[in-house]
């Protein structure tokens, strides 16, 4: 269960609810785009608590499903910025 | 549809139903036959060309059986999931391997990336005066977040499973990348195949690396998919972009090297005009720039003549990269020399790849430029002798994909038809036999008991934060805990000043100068020193005599693969 969850939170959720912005019409493109921004946002939210010194395993979790849910509930699907 | 037209359209499924049963077949029986003999493998019986010398008959048939499997399923034109299956299982048995064998985590390496993570959950911030993964530690946070929600355990979970997570992982954009140059599903699957077989290089352990070259194979799939010559109107450009820089960001964060490939790779594409996305060069150069000023600026401020020394010294690179390495004992020094050999065919192969498809007027000039763009790091920096191996790495995605069209050109043209799979089946068997030597031949090495760790665990019980750990060679499971708070030295380090007769006595004496340490000696870095031949000969057994007969050390711990010495009189 704490697999699925750390998987879900740091590798998947996040870059889910961001790349599902992107009108990308490739399922392939959209699984491998998920993963790889899910993680950059989550080493982002990791390197700017650690620099910033307010570093704590429950803050970092809390931005995190911030960013996820603000990211999956944001309008504009299939946005063209 | 007519009866005539429904009853042709079963009778035809059902004939590709039976033609595609005997590939299904082949698949699940080489993965359950692989199951079953690595169970008996002996990795304490390998000698020093590694696994292969203890791979029972038996997984060697199932490795060929998959393989021909593979071929006839790709004849027969199975479909994406029964290849993509394949593809699944030839990752699962060859990157599984090891983690199926062994008792731990393997490699030195991944125990000191789990030290550096818990260095950070503990610190709570970078340290940049410790070392340079301090200055570089975005895969480090990443960890340590992963830490901090899940446990150390499920860290050390996911490091055992590292190769394969990443080889499957690396499988997703490669197939973009790939889609983009061909729509050959022959050439598309090949391609995954023979990527998987000529990675050898081991660098997809729990590392930056690992996961710095998924964001590079990602950045290049998006700009070559969506960012081609002809792709300026594209509504969806702005946020891909977007999409790329995070992604390029995080891995500026995370590795010393890749964020120059990818910037390398990325300038050559535009600078040729076959990438529209003409500012990103610019924009990736701040970014690094940025890192080098601001959050690496301690290490580099203490190590740019080191960083910068090797810069355009064409002999300093194959000296460090290829001299260097071919040393060590007999069966190690083939096994480097295989190594070599696999790597020239690759490029060799890819090399006659690219000639084919530009005899038919068929070489998109991305694909050769990304092929040769890694070539230059080589003169950038030796970066301790394992440039080569990183060149290759970057290289690979679009050498396999130039290599599968070499192999599936030659075979169209082969004659008679009835012998291409066979064929096909022979080739790519051989490079599953390159693969399994190249790949695992440091095993002996690179493999640690549950013993061993147990020794490492009470090594820390024994001294002190603030102490001195001491070993014969760096490979051991060591660094893992209280990274920041132990000071490390090795033999090894020592005799690059001290010459051999004098060696076990300068160990001795850097013990003394400090208040409490202890000196470790196992089984795995006897292995490295016998393969790798980082000590001088005898270095060993002198130590380990000088050990039990000067009389100034005791025996702390000691279990049938380590043991542990302290100063004679130290508490």
């Amino acid at each position: 269960m704490r697999l699925v969850l750390a998987v879900a939170l740091v590798a998947v959720a996040p870059g889910w609810a961001i790349v599902r912005h992107l009108p990308l019409d490739d399922p392939l493109a959209r699984v491998v785009l998920s993963v790889t921004v899910g993680v950059a946002v989550a080493t982002g939210v990791a390197g700017f608590l650690m620099y910033a010194g307010w570093w704590s395993p429950g803050r970092a979790a809390t931005v995190l499903v911030l960013v996820t849910l603000g990211a999956a509930t944001a309008k504009g699907h299939g946005l063209r910025w | 549809m007519s009866a005539a037209a429904i009853v042709d359209s079963r009778a035809r499924t059902v004939v590709e139903r039976g033609s595609l049963a005997a590939p299904g077949l082949l698949l699940a029986a080489s993965v359950l036959l692989w199951y079953a003999s690595v169970g008996s493998i002996e990795l304490r019986a390998m000698d020093d060309t590694g696994l292969v010398s203890v791979l029972p008959p038996a997984t060697w048939v199932a490795f060929v059986l998959l393989t021909a499997g593979f071929c006839v399923a790709l004849a027969r034109g199975a479909g994406s999931a029964l290849l993509l299956s394949y593809v699944v299982a030839l990752a699962l048995m060859a990157f599984g391997t090891a983690s199926v064998v062994g008792e731990t985590l393997r490699g030195a390496v991944v125990w000191r990336h789990l030290g550096v993570a818990d260095a950070l959950v503990r610190l709570g911030r970078p340290d940049s005066s410790i070392d340079a993964y301090f200055n570089w530690p975005g895969f480090f946070m990443l960890l340590a977040l992963v830490q901090a929600v899940a446990g150390a355990d499920i860290v050390a979970l996911t490091g055992r499973w590292a190769p394969l997570l990443f080889n499957l992982l690396y499988l997703a954009p490669l197939v973009l990348i790939a889609r983009t140059f061909t729509a050959d599903r022959v050439v598309v699957w090949l391609t995954c195949w023979v990527f998987l077989v000529a990675n050898w290089v081991n660098q997809d352990y729990l590392s930056p690396q690992a996961l710095a070259f998924l964001s590079y194979l990602v950045v290049l799939a998006v700009l070559l998919r969506w960012f081609g010559p002809g792709e300026e109107a594209s509504g969806r450009r702005p946020g891909l972009l977007l999409a790329v820089v995070a992604i390029f960001a995080g891995t500026v964060a995370s590795h010393q090297l890749t964020p120059f490939a990818i910037l390398g790779a990325v300038s050559l594409l535009v600078l040729a005009r076959r990438c529209s996305a003409r500012g990103l060069p610019l924009v990736m150069g701040l970014i690094v720039a940025f890192w080098l000023v601001y959050p690496a600026a301690p290490y580099l401020n203490g190590h740019l003549d080191h960083l910068t020394s090797g810069i355009g010294s064409v002999s300093s690179a194959v000296g460090k990269n290829v001299g260097e390495r071919v040393q060590g004992s007999p069966g190690h020094v083939l096994v480097v020399r295989v190594r070599l050999l696999f790597s020239l065919v690759v490029w060799a192969l890819a090399a006659v790849g690219a000639l084919g498809l530009w005899r038919r007027r068929a070489l998109d000039l991305r694909l050769a430029l990304l092929a040769v763009a890694p070539f230059p790091l080589l003169v950038l920096q030796p970066y301790g002798g394992e440039m080569l191996l990183r060149v290759y790495l970057f290289t690979l995605p679009f050498a396999s994909l130039l290599v599968a069209s070499a192999l599936a050109s030659a075979l169209a043209a082969w004659r008679p038809r009835a012998l291409r799979t066979p064929v096909l089946v022979g080739v790519l068997s051989v490079m599953v036999a390159g693969f399994l030597l190249t790949r695992y031949g440091n095993e002996r090495m690179d493999q640690f008991t549950l013993l061993e760790v147990a020794t490492v665990d009470r090594l820390y019980d024994i001294v002190p934060p603030g102490g001195l750990l001491v070993a014969a060679t760096g490979n051991l499971p060591w660094k893992a805990r209280d990274y920041e708070r132990y000071d490390y030295l090795t033999a090894v380090h020592l005799a690059q000043t001290v010459p051999p007769p004098e060696l076990a006595r300068a160990v001795e004496d850097a013990m003394r100068r400090r208040p409490a340490s202890a000196l470790v000696l196992t089984r795995s870095q006897q292995a490295s020193a016998e393969l790798m031949g980082t000590l001088p000969p005898n270095a060993l057994e002198d130590l380990r005599r000088h050990l039990g007969g000067s009389g100034r050390f005791r025996l702390a711990y000691a279990n049938a693969d380590a043991s542990i010495y302290v100063l004679d009189g130290a508490p």
